[in-house]
């Protein structure tokens, strides 16, 4: 009678190479072997991967089914419950080993054998074994599920979403928050002044009154265990208004930024990679004071993440060196369209001499469904919402693979109706009255009738530059080429492909909703309030300074004189070059002041930009003006 | 005889795998390789004529996304900035693809040439305007040489392999994992080889001695002389001018003539040899389509003259032009369509000389044994005298494109300018032709006429005329 500890081997298909595989498979996960107590005439199957003994059988002398011959009969039917449709018979074909046959519910099925020659693993061993794997299964299925982590935070409230909810600009542009919050500490000689905030991102203030660890225009998404940080539409069209310098700022969403440096920001973002305290003996041991990334993370940034996000800011400012051509731009404007040239990798030394400036300010974003349709963006390229907002999303980071496609759409519906806050100070009535007569006479055709209906002949279409005669730069800075190329951004995605790009030959006129919070004016905020811009160029401030937030009551904008507050220097705005520089007294390409003045002919009708109008027209109208 | 039967249906068994796995396979190989997906409808046969197959995927195409990416990775090899663009090929806002290319999935997205990348050219009235596409005229723009040259160039670059072209892919879409393999395994490396092979066979394009061709022109019979039939590279240089490809009715006929030196018979052929260059075979689906583009091609009208026409100097003209150009240029007349022995002519040879008849009778051997079923190509010693549709949208003029406006042609050969910029599209309406460009855009491409094949000399006819003549002739010539 059988005794003791047998090997077991599964066998299905013998000879083939499958045959291994299926019998490796089974021993470490299925099944070890038989143990057979001759005693009672019973055995136990190891199973599992830990090999434990579990499944009783009655073990007897019998006649095969197979052949009618004599062979040993193991029963499960009896002793056993989940196996009581298996019956084994085993018949020695070797001194010591056994060739067995399952028939399950009578019917043969596999074989397999019971050796034995050689002794059994000790059962510790195989336990240790099988803990292993199992540990290391587990270990795989969390590093996997980690390194396939994508998990953006989210907002419910959509106004919150826009401030800080992802356009998945994080995914390939991300830095790591523990570097988001470290750099400023550790460079802050990159700095203007303490901390982001001194490039003039928005810190809102949290229901207990404390600053939230995120400025507006800041989103945060977990992708691949990392935390990561990029920005968002916020960014740029979000702005604050101040009272009085003593006030608490009012924070106003959708109206362009006005105190938001990305120029600086980005500057300092490379002068802190190519600093040579940028390497991980100095960053991770910060990082690892700070406690916010655990230790894998920690290796992750030594050994991949700084290099990479050094790489990345190196090609970036290498795509951009456009931007050396450029003036500074300051607080609350940017080049929209040179910098989707260095995202095809146009060669910027090859630009010519008249597209290399494309500075503008930043827009308003409310309103967009009345906006559907119109010519968007200051040149008017682009007659659809949705377009624009794939081709802005560029600037947060979002990529066509990573666009965060649900959360674009839960921004553009928000974004279809929001509206701007109505003027915060007091309004003169009667003054209204007179200025909303100017308006319809001069105003009205180009810019709606009022600010929340655009009804108007010309609005959202384009005036040909010899009319309007602003800077022409940001015009000239979208060319042709770049407008075919970018037929092919988003190519792959079905309809989401750019298809209504053109180059134009002027700027759009835009509706004037929440007019009075979108200061500086003109397409480059060259103009510092309403009143400068009714005003012929040549009496328009020729510097100024921009960033400061403080509403100027009377000129309608921003007040434009502060040169600095507790310690913040505000941006100084030059329209000319100054005295004493090689080209004193001329226009800096970019910034100029001029145009949008005068009388203009459209189809046979004559308006004036209000430039010529009496002073009291003028004042009626900035009033009128405040009622958008 | 148990242990045989077993064996036998082991082998049975082993069989059935074998079939299903290589059915598998195969459709695999099907699916990704060569299931041809029908084309994109058009609108129109103007629209097909600008982005329709005709047919050339399959042996010239470029896999899509690595058309999309290879301008982002190899910008240094392009003439300026702008992508595809920046070689002059005319693209249409809006569009996925330039005009003259073509995406078609065979197995996955390629894209390749049709006739509209060197006969769809444009134009502008002035310089703040967006170009005026028109089907059929000859794409003065397009550096058909700086096209060669980018791809070559960055096939032989190691900046072409899988990681770098993929990584390039991944920031504009997302492949799928059997897609990249494919891309990283057959697609790339495939793709460098061939284009590998091709500049090999094109290094003589790039000879310095060989004058190059700037915009709107192409050697257009030492192409085939070498791509095709593969004879050794000789000294000759032949680059000319483009040709305009509309109302072919007029030009098509019995003894009738086409291309520069009078050297294809038949429209068929002309349509044939050309396809050939981009990668089309014969077979159904191509006669088919060549019926639809001779019909297109002969119906298509020559675009009107945009600016205000004298109506009174051209009808004066009209009698100058009967005079003196008719019997060579009238559809119709005697000599149109016909070759003008290079004696008479007397323009610059070098594009004549660089066909003979060795390289015609090898060329039409080769055509047979393609299976090309056409009128054979022959050896002619002077160039054609074409009718003159829409001839103020043809500049520049001659056949190599050496003459830069209507006006200059009809001064004596030593009064024309001797260099001026090609490849600029703004129209001049008083020397009918192209503007000279401003001087901050001289990226264009300077025509010296004292190089190898870009002589001005020869086709004096006109010149001594009255200069009143000549002003009535030029407006006589804008109502072509």
């Amino acid at each position: 009678m059988l005794d003791g500890e047998g090997i077991g081997t599964a066998i299905i298909w013998p000879g083939t190479w499958f045959a291994r595989l299926f019998a490796l498979f089974v021993r470490w996960f299925l099944w070890q072997g038989k143990v057979f107590d001759a005693q009672n005439g019973r055995l136990r199957d190891r199973v599992t991967p830990f090999g434990i003994r579990g499944i009783n059988a009655t073990v007897a002398p019998g006649k095969s089914r197979f052949d009618q011959q004599a062979c040993t009969v193991i029963d499960y039917s009896e002793t056993s419950f989940i196996a009581r449709m298996v019956r084994d018979e085993i018949r020695e074909v070797a001194p010591g080993l056994y060739l067995g046959k399952v028939f399950l519910w009578g019917k043969p099925s596999i074989h397999f054998s019971v050796s034995f020659q050689f002794e059994t693993v000790p059962t510790f061993w195989r336990r240790v074994i099988a803990i292993a794997c199992a540990a290391l299964l587990v270990l795989a299925i969390c590093l996997g599920r980690r390194f396939t982590s994508n998990r953006p935070v989210t907002y419910d409230n959509p106004a919150e979403n826009f401030k800080y909810g992802s356009t998945g600009g994080e995914i390939s542009s991300g830095l790591p928050y523990s570097l988001w919050k470290l750099l400023p500490e550790m460079f802050p000689q990159y700095l203007p002044g303490k901390g982001l905030k001194s490039v003039g991102f928005i810190y809102e203030k949290d229901a207990n009154g404390k600053e939230r660890d995120l400025p507006i225009g800041v989103s945060r998404r977990t992708y691949q265990g990392i935390d990561r940080v990029f920005l968002n539409c916020a960014v740029c069209h979000a702005g604050t208004v101040r009272d009085t310098p003593q006030s608490e700022p009012r924070i106003i969403i959708g109206m362009g930024s006005n105190t938001v440096d990305l120029e600086r920001f980005q500057r300092f973002l490379t002068a802190c990679v190519k600093d040579g305290d940028f390497n991980a003996d100095r960053i991770i041991p910060e990082v690892a004071k700070r406690g916010s990334e655990g230790w894998l993370n920690r290796m992750l940034l030594r050994f991949i993440g700084l290099d990479q996000m050094r790489q990345r800011l190196l090609v970036l400012d290498q795509r951009f060196r456009f931007l050396d051509g450029e003036p500074e731009f300051g607080p609350g404007r940017f080049d929209t369209f040179n910098p989707p040239k260095a995202l095809l990798n146009f060669r910027i030394d090859n630009l010519s001499a008249e597209e290399r400036v494309g500075v503008c300010d930043f827009p308003s974003v409310w309103y967009q469904r009345k906006r559907r349709g119109m010519w968007l963006h200051w040149d008017g390229n682009n007659n659809r919402v949705e377009e624009r907002n794939r081709s802005a999303s560029f600037g947060t980071g979002a990529t066509p693979p990573t666009l965060d496609r649900q959360n674009i759409k839960r921004i553009e519906d928000f974004l279809l109706d929001a509206y701007p806050p109505p003027y915060p100070y007091h309004i003169d009535q009667a003054l209204v009255m007179k200025g909303a007569l100017v308006y319809a006479q001069h105003c009205a055709a180009c810019h709606g009738k009022n600010g929340v209906d655009f009804a108007g002949e010309y609005v959202g279409t384009v005036t040909p530059i010899e009319k309007i005669a602003t800077d022409p730069c940001r015009l000239d800075s979208y060319t042709e080429e770049l407008c075919v190329n970018q037929n092919l951004l988003y190519a792959g995605y079905g309809d989401e492909r750019f298809s209504h790009f053109r180059k134009t030959f002027g700027y759009a006129n835009a509706p004037l909703d929440g007019v009075w919070s979108r200061a500086p004016y003109l397409h480059n905020g060259s103009v510092p309030t309403l009143r400068d811009l009714l005003e012929p160029a040549a009496n328009r401030p020729k510097q100024f300074y921009r960033g400061y937030d403080v509403f100027d009551q009377i000129r309608v904008g921003f007040v434009a004189n502060v040169a600095e507050e507790n310690g913040h220097k505000f941006f100084l705005y030059r329209t000319v070059y100054p005295d004493g520089a090689p080209k004193a007294g001329q226009s800096i390409p970019g910034n100029g002041s001029f145009g949008h003045e005068g009388w203009v002919e459209i189809n046979g009708k004559w308006f004036n930009y209000g430039t010529d109008l009496a002073v009291d027209e003028k004042d009626a109208l900035v009033e009128y003006l405040k009622t958008f | 005889m148990k242990p045989s039967r077993g064996l036998k249906s082991f082998f049975l068994k082993l069989l059935a795998i074998l079939i299903i796995a290589a059915v598998f396979l195969g459709s695999f190989i099907w699916i990704q390789f060569f299931r041809e997906e029908p084309e994109q409808s058009f609108a129109n046969e103007i629209e097909r004529f600008k982005y329709g197959s005709i047919g050339g995927e399959q042996n010239a195409g470029i896999p899509y996304w690595i058309w999309i990416v290879l301008p982002r990775i190899f910008p240094d090899y392009l003439p300026g900035s702008g992508g595809y663009k920046s070689l002059g090929v005319t693209w249409e806002e809006g569009h996925e693809l330039p005009v003259g290319f073509t995406k078609k999935v065979i197995g996955f997205p390629r894209v390749g040439n049709n006739c509209a990348l060197c006969h769809a050219g444009t134009y502008r009235t002035k310089p703040d305007e967006v170009p005026t596409v028109v089907p059929g005229s000859p794409t003065q723009a397009l550096d058909a040489r700086g096209l060669f040259h980018f791809l070559f160039s960055a096939a032989q670059d190691s900046r072409f392999n899988a990681d770098t072209i993929l990584a390039q892919i991944g920031q504009m879409t997302n492949l799928s994992f059997v897609d990249r393999q494919l891309y990283r395994f057959v697609l790339i490396p495939v793709m460098r080889k061939k284009l590998v092979e091709q500049a090999q066979k094109g290094a003589w394009i790039f000879e310095h001695d060989r004058p190059e061709w700037g915009p709107g022109r192409d050697d257009a019979f030492n192409l085939p002389k070498y791509f095709v039939v593969g004879l050794s590279v000789d000294e000759t240089t032949g680059q000319c001018d483009f040709n305009s490809a509309w109302n072919l009715k007029i030009r098509n006929g019995p003894g009738l003539l086409f291309n520069w030196g009078g050297e294809t018979p038949a429209l068929r052929s002309v349509i044939v040899d050309s396809a050939l260059g981009l990668g089309v075979r014969p077979g159904k689906a191509f006669e088919n389509r060549l019926t639809e583009l001779a019909k297109f091609l002969s119906d298509l009208p020559p675009p009107k003259y945009p600016f205000p026409i004298d109506v009174v100097r051209a009808n004066a003209g009209s009698a100058i032009y009967t005079a003196q150009c008719a019997e060579c240029h009238e559809p119709g007349a005697a000599k149109t369509s016909h070759v003008i022995p290079i004696d008479e002519i007397g323009t610059d040879r070098e594009r004549l000389d660089s066909w003979t008849q060795k390289a015609a009778d090898a060329f039409n051997e080769k055509m047979k044994r393609l299976e090309f079923n056409r009128p054979a190509t022959i050896k002619n010693n002077g160039y054609y005298s074409p009718p003159l549709d829409g001839i103020w949208l043809r500049a520049p003029y001659l056949h190599n494109g050496s003459v830069r406006t209507l006006r200059d042609l009809l001064n004596p050969p030593d009064q024309r300018a001797q260099s001026f910029y090609r490849g600029y599209d703004v129209i001049d309406p008083v020397n009918v032709g192209f503007k000279e460009p401003p001087i901050s855009q001289q990226q264009y491409f300077l025509l010296d006429s004292t190089k190898r094949g870009n002589g001005n000399q020869g086709h004096t006819y006109g010149t001594q005329l009255s200069d009143e003549d000549k002003e009535n002739l030029l407006e006589y010539m804008k109502t072509l």
